[in-house]
């Protein structure tokens, strides 16, 4: 088939290159704050201390490298499965420009210390209607490709596009609400049990509409495009696409099991916790299936593995997730360091593995070439695959070990353990853990060369056809 | 430069017309039936169980 538009890729390239920028410095955070858990020195003053550092890590990691990353991976998604260029390209443009001023000014908020004491949603009153304006730009481009698309179906990738952008609107507003003083501080209009409960509301659906239906999207459009195999049952894909999305919404109470907040909404909470394994095993047994048709796959193309890996990291995580809403798993593990192992398999495992490898596949595909080093794209691979798995399984071992000593009483009922004797135990795992870290930072390290001379072959080639 | 179109017949070949697999879709029902009794039995207003009662529970279970 010919026309005669081409679809503008400069744009996307550009979210790509902010979302390893922002990568690499949220990472290097990561690798300084997990030393300071184990050696206070390493804490620099005001600025450099842990406190601040962490709140930097997540947010720049979740927005800049993750959120950045979807951008661009959604406007190609978005053009490919519409089948027409952006409505908008020049919008989308100052929609890069505006997130890259908006992640500087909000990095530098949150390193002065503006924070309005929800996690997940620090950022200060200005900072969320800058956010709400960049999501709305998103919107606008993204929705308006999807009424004049060229394409009558809709592939399921779509659609889960369609959900992270209706979601996280409503998710981000509702939460933030707040009555600004100043100019740099505000107060939320929820407070007590009704804050905690909208907190972990949009906590849990951050998880779900940030890191699980966007990697969705990218794993549905990659998985078929780099092995050639299309996904084994598209009924599937939907049903678990509407189920997931029904049931995500009820389960934000299970951050919250035995708290003030009521039982009944607890008890909620924990049964659609339990059910989302469901359409979230919907996703990965599709994706095993497709594969299933030719094993060879994971020999012969390279990113096979990189996808089978992460949707099978996203298998376990939610199997491990409910169970760690039912009551007595959430006695054990919760305030302890278990739950940073969860959210590291989550996060490196999964949502890294498949944006990495979607990545890898599309950069080559704008400039119609291959891949800078295959070698190289497995080297990464192993790496972030050890750094990961070592950082989770210290996690949990030393989780299980805290849960445990702080329950255990003596023989007269006291506790057996201080507080300071469980946390000390930790320490050998925490220097374990930064091991890791290093080990993963160097994979994605690999990672970034990789692409940056895939860039650079492509404009090459370009340069001698021209 | 001239684009390729994504040709989304290509991703629904005929193989992809497959059924939901028999054992998903047990798992399926199953924990929405699962979920159904969860809350009937953990819902204050139906069972009488609340996590105070099960605190006090565990402190009388105690070992004196
Ligand atoms: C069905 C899917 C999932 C369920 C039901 C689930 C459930 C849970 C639960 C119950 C907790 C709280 C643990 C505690 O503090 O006691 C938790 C924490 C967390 N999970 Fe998951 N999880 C799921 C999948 C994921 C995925 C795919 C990610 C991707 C990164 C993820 C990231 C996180 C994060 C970041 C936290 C930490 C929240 C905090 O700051 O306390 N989860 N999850």
């Amino acid at each position: 088939m010919n026309n005669e538009f081409h679809y503008d890729y400069k744009t996307v390239q550009g979210f790509v290159l902010s979302a390893i920028f922002w990568g690499v410095i949220g990472l290097v955070i990561g690798l300084l704050i997990s030393a300071q858990l184990w050696d206070a020195n390493l804490n620099f003053g005001e600025y450099f201390s842990y406190g601040r550092l962490r709140t930097l890590h997540t947010n720049v990691l979740a927005y800049g490298l993750g959120i950045g990353a979807e951008f661009g991976l959604f406007y190609y998604i978005v053009m490919r499965l519409t089948k027409r260029p952006l409505v908008l390209p020049k919008l989308a443009r100052f929609h890069l420009w505006l997130f890259n001023a908006g992640m500087v000014l909000a990095t530098l908020s949150l390193f002065i210390g503006m924070n309005q004491s929800l996690e997940y949603a620090e950022f200060e009153w200005p900072i969320d209607i800058a956010i709400v304006i960049l999501w709305v730009l998103f919107a606008i481009n993204v929705l308006g490709n999807v009424f004049t698309r060229k394409e009558k179906n809709m592939y399921v990738s779509l659609w889960y596009v369609i959900a992270t952008i209706i979601t996280v609107a409503i998710l981000y507003i509702v939460n933030n609400l707040a009555i600004p003083s100043t100019l740099f501080k505000s107060y939320s209009v929820f407070a007590g049990v009704n804050s905690a409960n909208v907190e972990w509301w949009y906590g849990h659906n951050a998880v779900g509409f940030l890191f699980t239906t966007p990697i969705l999207a990218m794993f549905y459009y990659f998985l078929p495009k780099s092995t050639g195999l299309p996904i084994y049952s598209h009924r599937l894909s939907i049903i678990s696409f509407w189920s997931l999305i029904f049931a995500y919404l009820w389960t934000g109470a299970h951050h919250l099991v035995y708290t003030p907040l009521p039982d009944w909404i607890q008890t909620l909470g924990i049964a659609f916790t339990l059910f989302l394994i469901a359409p979230s095993w919907g996703s990965v047994v599709n994706g095993y299936f497709t594969v299933d048709r030719d094993w060879s796959k994971m020999r012969t193309q390279y990113l096979t593995k990189f996808f089978i890996v992460g949707i099978t990291f996203y298998g376990l995580q939610t199997i491990q997730g409910p169970s760690q809403g039912i009551r007595v798993i959430s006695s054990l593990i919760h305030y302890t360091d278990w739950v940073p192992g969860h959210v590291h398999m989550g996060t490196m495992g999964w949502v890294t593995m498949v944006i990495c490898a979607s990545v890898y596949y599309m950069i080559p595909a704008m400039y119609k070439t291959t891949i800078y080093s295959e070698k190289i794209a497995n080297t990464h691979f192993w790496l972030v695959l050890v750094g990961q798995l070592m950082f989770s399984i210290t996690m949990w071992i030393t989780g299980i070990q805290q849960g445990a000593m702080l329950k255990m009483t003596a023989a007269d009922g006291t506790l057996q353990y201080t507080f300071m004797e469980t946390l000390v135990r930790n320490y050998p795992y925490w220097q374990m853990r930064t091991v890791a870290g290093i080990i993963f930072v160097v994979g994605m390290l690999f990672f970034v060369y990789n692409v940056l001379m895939t860039i650079k072959k492509g404009n090459d080639l370009a340069k001698q056809a021209a | 430069m001239q684009e390729e179109f994504d040709n989304l017949e290509e991703f629904s070949r005929e193989d992809t017309e497959n059924a939901l697999p028999l054992g998903w879709l047990i798992l399926f029902i199953g924990l929405i039936v699962f979920g159904i009794y969860y809350v009937y039995a953990y819902t204050p207003a139906f069972t009488g169980w609340t996590q105070e009662k099960q605190l006090e529970q565990s402190m009388q279970d105690m070992p004196k």
